[in-house]
């Protein structure tokens, strides 16, 4: 794949997910970021504040643009006129990463508003491949696409997930979004081995990263991890970001916090953590070479 | 059924099926595992879905939501979800059928103005969202209507969106959204008026019924003399001077067309 989000400058960058609520923070400078990302979605209308906001941070810091509803991982036809949105908010903005999802969120003409597992088979991964070529040449670039949460237990088809996103990238050209928080959560949710997955994954297809905090919750007596972006990553997630990073080098690395934001502090404080969960693991990385 | 097609059907009708059912089902046909666990993460998914569109009309309707409270917001939410299958990926959009839902919602029966609130809403958020353009001078738009006013077409803002209701329901709209405590003494007619984003704020006026009437017919491409006469038509007793000084008033021109030009 191309070099997507390993340029140097980009790869040691941390970033934070961009609300409202911090377009003037962000603007401001002094925080040390090197990228924000924003949801494509939230800035598919014509004109307004937020893309006032949108231009000027784009004019001083590298810009992700994630999209959340494409519905990629879907067994229906992509949605062109959402398609074609995306299209014109990447031309407008010209981000350094792009990014959707292996996932579903369309079906049979319901549009579900989240982001559900797709099958893992054959079938389903010719289907995710037409998808990536397809929006790959209406953006006239490579894309990311990101790994999905599990609340389901049980396997979704004969592909390993992370093989099925290895032969993606290979057959598409596309990199790969690697949420470990989302690995961590479908791990404990669905039973396998996290760092089993990070270490199926081929890091030259990872062109960023996302960490985040996620919820435990409580169904009749059943604990679930709830991926809600809505607090401060475990150590458990730092450590498996730490681990992967020592095999594949530095990534653009994104904070998400979505729901119960805090100030804009709080989420520096997030990105120094990972900051220095990635100078650990180039560090050990540098003495393993040396020995 | 190949074992590719078995997964399809299992996982995108049965997990979609049981996302949109009203109630939780107990387990998932054909899902592998404790039962127990995928009731969970059905109730996961189940959740998130509802979560995020009931997200989606509270960001959109904050009026709408202060004037009936949380509980019911959410119940409306919920029912709308129900009545409505969510079809768009543009969920910014997702609110748009909401107030037309909210007229015939037997239980917000008792709040006639709610939906036309619901409408204000919208259309303040069409307007935050519209394309950026500049708005003429008053001068300039004499300058150049002059020639021939009565034929004179005017181009408007692409952030004017209108508004109108036979309640007052421009200003419980304000009055909610500003989140205002204070007495609040409503006029007993109806309120008509225009959004309008000539820069980075929604300007909002409200407009006595002959100026709204022309103004609406300028927005339909009539030409100045015809917008003036909906003006009268609308309002007997308004003055034609006085219609066209609003309308000059307002940041709302950008662009005049005459015969000649």
């Amino acid at each position: 794949m191309s070099a997507l989000g390993q340029n140097s400058a980009l790869a040691r960058a941390a970033g934070v997910g961009l609300k409202p609520q911090h377009y003037a923070a962000a603007l401001a400078g002094g925080h040390g970021l090197g990228f924000f990302e924003v949801h494509a979605e939230n800035f598919m209308s014509a004109g307004g504040p937020p893309h006032r906001w949108l231009s000027a941070v784009r004019a001083e810091h590298y810009l992700s643009v994630h999209g959340v509803c494409l519905s990629v991982g879907g067994r229906d036809d992509l949605d062109e006129a959402h398609l074609a949105r995306l299209a014109e908010l990447v031309r407008r903005y010209e981000p350094a990463l792009v990014s959707e999802h292996l996932a579903w969120s369309a079906d049979g003409g319901v549009f579900f508003n989240d982001l559900l597992p797709p099958p893992l088979t054959q079938a389903s991964l010719a289907r995710a491949c037409r998808h990536v070529d397809q929006i790959q040449s209406a953006l006239g670039r490579t894309i990311l696409i990101e790994n999905p949460s599990i609340y389901l237990p049980g396997t979704r088809g004969d592909i390993p997930e992370p093989e099925f996103l290895n032969e993606l990238a290979r057959r598409t050209g596309c990199g790969v979004l690697l949420d470990i928080n989302n690995v961590f959560v479908s791990a404990e949710n669905a039973g396998f081995d996290a760092s089993a997955y990070l270490d199926a994954i081929d890091p030259a297809n990872v062109g960023e990263i996302h960490l985040a905090g996620h919820a435990i919750d409580n169904f009749e007596g059943v604990s679930i991890r709830v991926d809600n972006h809505g607090s401060a990553m475990c150590d458990e997630v730092v450590a498996l970001y730490e681990r992967f990073i020592a095999r594949a080098g530095p990534r653009p690395t994104l904070i998400e916090w979505d729901h119960d934001t805090p100030a804009f502090d709080v989420l520096l404080d997030e990105t120094r953590r990972a900051k220095v969960a990635m100078m650990r693991a180039l560090f050990e990385e540098s003495v393993a070479d040396v020995a | 059924m190949s074992p590719d097609a078995h997964f399809d059907e299992e996982i995108y009708s049965r997990l979609g099926a049981a996302i949109l059912a009203r109630e939780p089902a107990r387990r998932l046909e054909g899902e592998e595992g404790d039962s127990l666990r995928v009731a969970a993460g059905v109730a996961v998914y189940r959740n998130n879905v509802r979560a995020a569109f009931l997200g989606v009309l509270e960001d959109a309707f904050p009026a709408t939501r202060r004037l009936v409270g949380a509980e019911f917001f959410r119940f409306a939410a919920h029912e709308y979800f129900h009545a409505r299958r969510p079809s768009s990926p543009l969920v910014a959009r997702y609110g748009d059928a909401f107030p037309d839902f909210l007229e015939s919602f037997e239980p917000a029966r008792s709040l006639p103005y709610l939906p036309d609130v619901a409408r204000i809403e919208i259309a303040w958020l069409s307007s935050y969202h519209a394309a950026e353009a500049q708005s003429l001078e008053t001068e300039e738009i004499v300058a150049r209507a002059s020639v021939d006013p009565d034929r004179a077409r005017f181009r408007l803002h692409p952030s004017a969106q209108f508004f109108s209701s036979r309640f007052p329901a421009h200003s419980i709209w304000i009055y909610n959204r500003e989140e205002r405590q204070d007495r609040l003494d409503l006029p007993e007619t109806g309120e008509q008026g225009v959004f309008i984003r000539p820069d980075a704020a929604v300007l909002s006026y409200r407009l006595a019924p002959a100026p709204f009437a022309a103004l609406k017919n300028l927005a339909a491409s009539r030409p100045l003399g015809d917008a003036l006469s909906a003006g009268l038509a609308a309002q007997p007793d308004a003055a034609p001077a006085d219609i066209l000084s609003e309308l000059l008033s307002l940041p709302i021109v950008i662009g005049v067309q005459t015969p000649e030009s």
